[in-house]
């Protein structure tokens, strides 16, 4: 069985819960207390995909207003990356195309998860009203909370990143 | 006691130096802020997730590159540590690489705090933007509802009279001009002139005269943008006796007969 490791990255604007999916990840644990990430927290999770076994290091960055903010150093080596944003927080919808273009331009080769964090906290008749206002294919609605569709996201980033050349 | 035996003595404690080599094997460590052991097994990657991902980096480092990571939250021996990392090469062992820990735990959590207090103020006032948005469309909204029930009512009150019936003509126009003349609606003046050979009172279909004359005149308004509009009307014929009067007359005569 072949072992490979790969940096993803976790990002996205503060309090979109970025934490708290690498806690319910890696921990299988939910966090009640919003707890801010000063710059940027480092977790390993390894997911058996086939014959092979892929450590994901996944660095958990701290939210910023926009992805512009952030350090270049922390995109370093990134092979794939995990975009959030709330989908409690209408106001922030604007701000996910230019971060993704921002992303694109930062890390081209690096396949983008783009998840909608915190569904439990909206009626689910909404999720199609929200991708619609957000313009972006969106891969997932997730709740860290009850776990929803957390599991799914990092499979399927995992499974993009075993397949790249 | 000099400045550097005094800067030695403030800051040293909160700085850690390792030596490693490409592969992340620890060579030497001054276990100032937590002990690494020299004689593990394994390399330090597999303590330091983060080594492990920019391992490949160390090998494309160039002789006076380094590389800096600020705010590096690493859990060790179940301390938390906020600390900034600076890799380089070491200038007297090109394959050796210098990681240098900062400690800055004290300063950052101390910051942590400001800047979760600015994160959720930000996020209320976005919130309240927000809001204030949609009270303003809801507003909008309700004024637009307003217009057209105002509208509607206008047509219902209409309705009834859809069949023909006795009606003021003049002041049948003016309403339907006042209506569409509306500032919310059409800014476009709008005049009208009613020949005073025409009489005031008219046997017809108010409600057809007035759907006709609204879906003509409000077509016109939307084309007309920098002009006024006049409204003329004038008869086409002329009746020997006014339709009032033969009116007067049939019903007269009816009421005749029925005695």
């Amino acid at each position: 069985m072949r072992s490979i490791s790969k940096k993803i990255i976790l990002t996205g604007s503060f309090c979109v819960g970025k934490t708290s999916l690498i806690s319910r990840f890696v921990y299988q644990r939910f966090l009640l207390n919003y707890q801010t990430t000063m710059g940027v927290r480092i977790d390993k999770k390894t997911v058996a995909l086939g014959d092979t076994n892929l450590n994901m290091i996944v660095w958990d960055i701290g939210g910023e207003q926009t992805q512009v903010r952030i350090p270049d150093s922390y995109y370093l080596g990134s092979s794939g990356i995990i975009y959030v944003f709330d989908v409690s927080r209408p106001v922030g919808f604007k701000d996910i195309e230019n971060d993704i273009h921002f992303l694109r331009q930062r890390l081209p080769y690096a396949p983008i998860i783009v998840i909608g964090n915190k569904r439990d906290l909206v009626d689910e008749n909404h999720l199609d009203e929200i991708r619609s206002l957000v313009g972006i294919p969106i891969d997932f609605f997730t709740s860290a909370k009850d776990g929803i569709y957390v599991e799914d996201t990092f499979i399927k980033l995992a499974q993009l990143l075993i397949h790249e050349p | 006691m000099n400045l550097n035996s005094l800067k030695s003595q403030y800051l040293a404690p909160k700085a850690q130096i390792v030596l490693m080599d490409e592969q992340c094997r620890l060579l030497d460590s001054c276990h100032t802020l937590f002990r690494l052991d020299k004689q593990a097994p394994t390399a330090l990657s597999e303590q330091f997730p983060i080594l492990e991902s920019i391992e490949n980096l160390f090998k494309e480092l160039n002789d006076n590159e380094e590389l800096f990571f600020p705010r590096v939250e690493t859990n060790i021996d179940t301390n938390i540590y906020i600390s900034d990392f600076t890799f380089f090469k070491n200038p007297a062992d090109k394959y050796q690489i210098v990681w240098i820990i900062q400690d800055l735990t004290q300063q950052y959590l101390y910051f942590s705090s400001i800047q979760r207090e600015r994160n959720e103020l930000y996020i209320r006032n976005r919130r309240l933007e927000f809001q204030q948005e949609i009270n303003t469309l809801q507003t909008e909204l309700r004024y637009r509802q307003q217009i057209h029930q105002l509208q509607a009512e206008q047509m219902i009150h209409l309705s009834p009279l859809s069949e023909n019936c006795l009606f003021n003509f003049t002041n049948t126009l003016w309403t339907l001009i006042h209506t569409i003349s509306k500032p919310e609606y059409k800014t476009t003046p709008l005049k009208l002139e009613v020949d005073k050979n025409i009489p005031s009172v008219l046997w017809g279909n108010q409600y057809g005269l007035c759907q006709i004359l609204y879906n003509i005149l409000t077509a016109i308004l939307c084309n007309t943008k920098h002009s006024e509009l006049h409204l003329k009307v004038r008869p086409i014929q002329t009746y020997r006796k006014s339709i009032l009067s033969a009116i007067y007359h049939r019903g007269y005569r009816r009421s005749l007969a029925q005695l």
